[in-house]
């Protein structure tokens, strides 16, 4: 079924469960609990009505905004996972703040939103990431790379590693997610690039997680930030060799990146973007 | 009854102008709730008008879990049917007479369902040709003052011509038969008088108002009539509130072309009003025209032929939003 700019204003209206449009390009775990999760429907097409559009690429989707937000009528919500690129300058940042200001924002914290140096207002929000529990697993496994993205980048360094040591590759999530999590908790250790919330993720599982991505939280001690992939296999085997267990207790993931107040919060603020009309603003 | 209306009425265009009225016209009603949400329609977003009357913003602002009945005033296309609303009334906006073979699948689809608006000819004569006869309501469209919460005192400044009787029509951009109409008349009328004729033209670029202009050189050339002063001035013009307020107050003596807001508000500030709806069809081309053709006018261009002080009633067939609403809702649970 075609979907109408009016259709979606009347679902809006009269439909009480929130149904989104994920307008990106990306797989992910974070995207992928979106899409199982039964609060909210989540649709990765955009077929039939739907109640706003959710994007996570901010460059991106800026210069797209038009096209999308106007030809549904509905308004979205950006997702910032990552801190703001170092190429992007000052003026490149005001120009897309501008281009996106009667947008919602969410950062996933306060780091984040500082690097992009977008002010705060009513339509921006800084939220903790939920985790979701998995019970505890025996740690029986290596190594594995993440790489739902399939980024040819990353296949590589897991070629380039399982020459020399015991590594796998995730490259598909299971059709039941929570299969996809318990898989990961095996492993003592996890290599995550440039994706935030799967970082934080594999943190809560115990084992070690090697990532990209700054993760401005000290309380996590067991991820290490690699920016040269390439010395990483002494890393990994110093961490193998010294089986040393960095695990942090459950409860600071649990009231730090709490799961259901993660949910509430987040639908709270695409109840928000729903009830609120969709007015282009010069 | 909660009434949601979906319409242009942010867009500075006519359709936004006239969307802007009837929305404000409906929310007189204070028996009806009234749900606003406004439609952007053909990436028209370089013609936002950003300085609608401060009593939208609240209608906009509520919400509705239940709608009682729905106004749409868009184009065929994007007009939806739901099964989830009992009253549903469309309003289409489309200036081609002839709709193509799926839009009259639409409309057929529609027809059984919803109730259809129209309010003027062009609208009249697509239903007509989509096969669309009953449950058709013909809307006139009072002036809704609150629509300029700041009226202008300014006027167009046309330097010598200031002095001059000042006739004036306000037109979007696809009227060539009547205004070539208009200008034979005037020439051939006015053209040794203190009299100039104005034609305040809403969303033009340059190369239409070269169009016009050439057009009217033509005539000119046609009628072998020499002047030095060009008294025919096409004045391209926002469809602003403000734009349209001051174009009325310019000009003297408004010549209606058809039943539309411009000519209720030339009725609303009392102007000197000359009804010239004529037939499309004029009986002779530019291109033949010459000092001896001879043109009958159905409603000639002529000074006595106007109506002053006088609000045109109503005939039984023309009814405002609010009584299109309310016969809808009767003639529905008949």
């Amino acid at each position: 079924m075609l979907n109408h700019s009016i259709n979606n204003i009347l679902h809006c209206l009269l439909n009480k469960r929130i149904t989104a449009y994920y307008a990106g390009n990306n797989n992910s775990l974070f995207l992928e609990y979106l899409l199982k999760n039964d609060q909210l429907n989540v649709k990765k097409q955009p077929v039939g009505p739907f109640d706003c559009i959710i994007h996570d690429d901010p460059v991106q989707y800026s210069q797209i905004i038009s096209q999308l937000s106007e030809k549904y009528h509905v308004n979205s919500i950006i997702l910032f996972h990552n801190i703001a690129p170092q190429a992007l300058k000052k003026e490149d940042k005001h120009i897309l703040y501008n281009k996106i200001r009667s947008q919602y924002k969410i950062f996933f914290n306060h780091g984040v939103q500082k690097s992009w140096g977008f002010p705060l207002d009513d339509k921006t929000h800084i939220l903790s990431y939920g985790i979701d529990r998995v019970e505890p697993t025996i740690k029986n496994k290596q190594t594995i790379i993440v790489n739902i993205t399939k980024n040819p980048e990353i296949n590589r360094l897991y070629q380039y590693l399982k020459q020399s040591i015991n590594c796998d590759l995730l490259e598909e999530i299971s059709t039941d997610y929570k299969k996809t999590l318990e898989l990961l908790s095996e492993y003592k250790i996890i290599i995550v690039i440039n994706d935030p919330f799967t970082t934080i993720l594999c943190a809560s599982f115990g084992g070690h997680v090697f990532s990209s991505t700054p993760i401005i939280d000290t309380n996590i001690h067991n991820i290490t930030i690699i920016d040269d992939f390439g010395a990483i296999q002494q890393e990994i085997m110093k961490i193998l060799n010294n089986n040393t267990s960095t695990k942090l207790k459950d409860t600071y993931f649990q009231t730090n990146f709490d799961i259901n107040q993660f949910d509430v919060k987040f639908l709270n603020i695409l109840h928000t973007a729903r009830q609120r009309p969709y007015i282009y603003e010069t | 009854m909660n009434i949601l209306y979906l319409g242009p009425y942010r867009l500075n265009t006519t359709d936004g102008y006239d969307s802007l009225n009837t929305l404000l016209t409906l929310s007189t009603n204070k028996t009806n709730n009234i749900i606003a949400r406004p439609i952007f329609l053909n990436n028209q977003t370089s013609d936002i008008n950003n300085n609608i009357p401060k009593n939208i913003r609240p209608l906009e602002q509520k919400q509705g879990d239940h709608i009682d009945m729905i106004i749409q005033h868009t184009d065929i296309d994007s007009a939806v049917y739901t099964s989830d609303i009992k009253y549903q009334l469309l309003w289409v906006l489309n200036n081609k007479l002839l709709p193509q073979t799926y839009q009259k699948l639409k409309y057929k689809f529609l027809h059984d369902k919803i109730g259809f608006i129209t309010s003027n000819k062009y609208s009249s004569a697509c239903l007509y040709n989509a096969e669309i006869i009953n449950n058709t309501f013909y809307m006139r469209n009072p002036y809704n003052s609150s629509m300029n919460e700041q009226p202008t005192t300014g006027i167009f400044d046309f330097g010598l011509y200031n002095r001059y009787i000042k006739y004036y029509t306000i037109v979007g951009e696809d009227m060539l038969d009547e205004i070539s109409d208009i200008v034979v008349q005037f020439i051939r009328k006015f053209q040794q008088d203190s009299a100039c004729l104005l034609v305040f033209m809403t969303n033009i670029n340059q190369s239409v108002l070269d169009k016009y202009n050439n057009l009217i050189s033509q005539i000119y050339k046609n009628l072998k009539i020499h002047h030095t002063i060009n008294k025919i001035i096409i004045v391209p013009i926002e469809p602003s509130i403000n734009a349209i307020d001051t174009a009325h107050t310019t000009g003297d003596i408004y010549i209606s072309l058809e039943d539309n807001i411009y000519h209720t508000i030339a009725q609303y500030k009392n102007k000197m009003i000359i009804h010239n709806q004529s037939e499309m069809y004029l009986g002779y081309s530019i291109k033949n025209l010459s000092p001896e053709t001879t043109i009958l006018y159905k409603t000639p261009l002529d000074i006595n032929n106007f109506e002053q002080n006088t609000r045109r009633s109503s005939t039984s067939l023309e009814l405002n939003i609010n009584q299109i609403v309310d016969s809808y809702v009767k003639s529905f649970n008949k």
